[in-house]
């Protein structure tokens, strides 16, 4: 390109001279005195840049301390289900959540850090997750999918729920997450990070046994993202580790459980109808995202530069390996079902790797170029409420048991005989608690109104609503003033929007002493 | 236009998706919010153990006052310096709805009264309150009380066997309370006219009930549940034992009555009734003990006698100091306007019926029987 047919830019004096001298150049043509460099075909290099990739990684910072802010504001005292695997749990009964590697942890750990120290490591597993797959949905797709896809996860409830849970999920679901990235690391690459993942998932199994119903979708992710950049053979050898990882898992799973009872599940539909409420959004996005990538490969508005679109049955595929987990995710709690009231935030499993495709949607709903932007918006806040409110409601479903735990302490005496509903809860947090001094209702022999007219207990800690039918005839031969005994106090607590007591009962003042 | 279509099919899509996943989320539904934040909000404290309180060794000596909490507090000192002797519970009275005074309480228990307060319910009905129409103003209520953490004497809709009040029982027949005028179309009583609200017993129960279980519900166990009836007498008034929420909700029976003047001068007990406290309680205290065993207080009384008022005083003194069920009395000792007709209650209204209320307590027979600290007897073990 020349600039002959340009606007006449040369300075004044130069033209000056120029008509001084006429006769000095044949043509009054003259080359510029500057030069314009060539264009580029595209306006923007389709690879990734530096500063994309520090931008980004900026804004997946701030969508990291989003989700430690939202998991650290939740706040309740020790849930039944973390009890359950404390050491210094006073509960019985059997293990079903995974293997004695977490609770080994946990009693290793939490003498150091107590239980918020443990909720703490759960919370950096959680977010480590979130990193994780970030650094996979860029590297399947860009970085916008990857932040929308971190950005989705981190707000959902059963993220901030299992981020605030000293339980083993967190641990498991950072393995799958590493376990993945691993796969999505070895698709054109060395082949080291392949027989990595094989180990990681079958630890992530070890730690919960539920993540086994995860690692058929990994394996058919290990063929596919292989299969883009390398032949069928080695795509096959690439996902073989993985599925030996799984059958020895699903050998270890079926060992280890044999002899264990497992507890009592959900009702299919409280688990269809949790499903539906807790990632149901989360999941139309992903299926949305499933739907326009397998419509249209390209994923941003470089029109060339980028890699051979891959065929349509492989992006469809790809969309199945990650989206269907979210699908099934509650037909999988009915083969592992978990201990205690809080089950909603295993859906976090299913969410993590489908939240590559719900990035994906978005994306594709906002449009290239940010033509929607009001689309995306309404949707970050739709994710965000959501995840906030049902998280809050969540983690507040079990009682409070430090307040309970101080009152109780005052009243305890030396020679006391104690009844509660469940001394294990409140115990945890006594400082005057001595075993030998409780009963637990569920242990009484006889009907509440024997019990009670025999007067043995000092001290009687039951909650409203009760949880047991020995718990409620408790309540009411009490109410009625069998045995004679008087409410000393109530110590209410939340339960999701509406509240309960424990209340304590002490015998009155047998006989008037004017 | 193509764009203008597509974002509202995607708007559409996505309230859709919105709203089904929303579709019966436990959740979203936040009816119960406030209160199960304010009920997350309270710190535990050592409760206080009001059983010592219920049926003490020694009798409660109360005084009731109108006015405010401590302006009733500051009268009965006063009063309690005139006469020689600290009385040890003070009545006041307060519409529901009013927030319960934490400060004033705080104050009065802390000066060796237990507070006792008669909550009237001017506004609703019984039924009203029964059906959970009032249960925020109960609920905020209670957890006032529970914070305050120190014993109160609570009584709700009392003298509710009478006519007089819109929470009483309609009773047409017999004789106008103050006037002595017979009962007619215009002077039948807040309960019948104007603000009727057709009570009926059981509503009274049923109300009593609801109030008592959100109380217990919430865990507030430092309340002493007072029944407060009338010593009122009409052929259509339903027998006592219709109006009782039963023993399981109810601490004292906190009867009301007063000893009136006798009209005719010439009646041998116009100077003097030894048998005034049966005269105008007996019935009453019958009736009682054929359906509870519960402790009994003269929760209000008074004397608008002139010159039996002294001996009034004294033989109340006297009947509750020998009757085991009676855990002692509250004078209602304000001069009273009603009706464009003043009545002194009062004890110091006149010199004769002071100075027996003075001589009484100077003697240490009786004075050892009245009049404790609360405060101290709960915190001596």
């Amino acid at each position: 390109m020349t600039t002959e047919t340009s606007l006449d830019l040369r300075l004044a004096q130069e033209q000056e001279q120029e008509q001084e001298q006429p006769n000095r150049y044949r043509s009054n043509v003259r080359p510029a005195p500057y030069r314009i460099p060539a264009a580029p075909p595209i306006a923007w290099a389709s690879d990734n840049s530096p500063r994309r990739a520090w931008v980004s990684r900026l804004l997946l910072a701030c969508l990291l301390v989003l989700q430690a802010v939202l998991t650290l504001r939740l706040r309740n005292s020790a849930s039944p289900t973390e009890m359950h695997v404390l050491p210094d749990h006073r509960f019985g009964g059997d293990f079903t959540s995974g293997s004695s590697l977490y609770p080994s942890i946990a009693q290793m750990m939490e003498g150091a850090l107590g239980i918020q120290g443990l909720r703490f490591l759960s919370m950096v597993f959680m977010v480590c997750a979130t990193g994780l797959l970030y650094s996979w949905s860029t590297r399947l797709f860009n970085e916008r999918v990857g932040l929308v896809a971190a950005g989705a996860f981190a707000v959902i409830a059963p993220t901030q729920v299992l981020g605030a849970l000293a339980t083993e999920d967190a641990l498991s679901l950072f393995l799958l997450a590493l376990a993945t990235w691993l796969v999505v690391l070895s698709r054109s690459g060395p082949f080291w990070p392949a027989i990595a993942a094989a180990p990681v998932a079958l630890l992530a199994v070890v730690v919960k046994f539920g993540a086994l119903f995860y690692l058929p979708w990994l394996v058919m992710l290990a063929v596919l993202v292989s299969l883009r950049h390398t032949a069928t053979g080695q795509a096959v050898m690439r996902a073989a580790p993985l599925a030996g990882a799984f059958l020895c898992s699903a050998g270890y799973y079926i060992m280890a459980t044999s002899g264990l009872t497992a507890p009592e599940g959900e009702p299919v539909s409280d688990l269809l109808q949790g499903w539906l409420n807790w990632i149901g959004l989360f999941t139309a996005f992903a299926l949305l995202g499933v739907v326009m990538y397998t419509r249209r490969a390209r994923m941003g508005e470089v029109p060339t530069g980028a890699s051979p679109d891959p065929s349509p049955v492989w992006r469809l595929m790809l969309g199945v390996a990650m989206v269907l987990p979210a699908l099934l995710a509650p037909f999988f709690l009915l083969a592992s079902p978990v201990f205690g009231t809080v089950w909603r935030p295993q859906f976090a499993f299913g969410a993590l790797l489908a939240a590559t495709m719900v990035g994906v949607g978005l994306v594709r709903l906002v449009g290239a170029h940010f033509h929607f932007p009001n689309l995306g918006i309404a949707a970050a806040v739709a994710l965000l409420s959501l995840g906030m409110t049902q998280s809050e409601y969540e983690y507040t479903l079990w009682p409070s048991y430090e307040n309970v735990a101080k009152v109780v302490d005052t009243q305890m005496q030396s020679e006391g005989r104690y009844l509660a509903s469940d001394p294990g809860t409140f115990s945890f947090y006594m400082e005057n608690y001595r075993t030998a001094q409780w009963n637990a209702t569920s242990e009484l022999k006889g009907s509440a109104e024997s019990v009670l007219k025999k007067r043995t207990y000092n001290l009687i800690v039951l909650q409203t609503p009760a949880g047991s039918a020995i718990d409620k005839d408790l309540l009411e031969a009490l109410k009625k003033g069998v045995g004679n005994y008087r409410m000393l106090t109530g110590e209410p607590f939340r339960l999701g929007w509406t509240g309960g007591s424990h209340q304590l009962w002490i015998p009155d003042l047998v006989h008037p002493v004017k | 236009m193509r764009n203008t279509r597509t974002l509202r099919t995607a708007a559409l899509l996505l309230a859709v998706a919105l709203g089904l996943s929303a579709c019966g989320d436990p959740a979203l539904d936040r009816g119960g919010y406030k209160v199960a934040k304010e009920m997350e909000a309270l710190t535990p404290v050592d409760p206080v153990d009001i059983r010592k309180l219920i049926w003490p060794e020694q009798d409660y000596l109360g005084l009731a006052y109108d006015d405010t909490i401590t302006s009733g507090m500051e009268r009965a000192q006063k009063f309690g310096e005139k006469v020689g002797k600290e009385h040890n519970l003070l009545k006041y009275f307060e519409e529901f709805g009013a927030t319960f005074n934490t400060e004033e309480n705080q104050t009065l228990w802390d000066e060796g009264f237990l507070p006792f307060v008669d909550v009237e319910p001017m506004e609703g009905t019984l039924r009203e309150f029964a059906d959970g129409h009032f249960d925020d103003e109960i609920r905020s209520y209670a957890l006032q009380v529970k914070k305050a953490n120190i014993p109160l004497a609570y009584s709700f809709g009392h003298e509710m066997n009478g006519w007089w009040y819109p929470w009483g029982y309609c009773s047409r027949k017999g004789h106008e309370t103050n006037s002595g005028e017979e009962k007619t179309g215009e002077n039948l009583g807040r309960a019948c006219v104007g603000e009727s609200k057709d009570n009926k017993p059981e509503d009274f129960v049923d109300a009593w009930r609801h109030l008592h279980d959100i109380f217990v519900d919430m865990g507030v166990g430092n309340v002493i549940w007072v029944w407060s009836p009338n010593t009122a007498k009409e052929d259509d008034i339903p027998p006592l034992k219709e109006f009782y929420p039963g023993d399981e909700y109810v601490d004292w029976i906190g009867v009301s009555g007063y000893m009136n003047e006798d009209k005719d001068p010439n009646s041998p007990i116009f100077k003097r009734d030894d048998k005034i406290v049966n005269r105008v309680f007996g019935d009453l205290f019958k009736e009682l003990k054929t359906f509870t065993k519960k402790p009994i207080i003269v929760a209000e009384t008074g004397s608008t006698a002139t010159e039996r008022k002294q001996w009034d005083i004294a033989n109340l003194i006297k009947a509750s100091a020998k009757r085991p069920d009676m855990l002692g009395f509250v004078w209602f000792n304000i001069e009273k306007e009603e009706f464009g007709k003043k009545t002194d209650f009062r004890i110091d209204a006149r010199p004769d019926s002071l100075k027996m209320y003075r001589n009484i307590f100077n003697a240490p027979k009786w004075d050892s029987k009245f009049g404790f600290n609360p405060k101290q007897l709960i915190n001596d073990d």
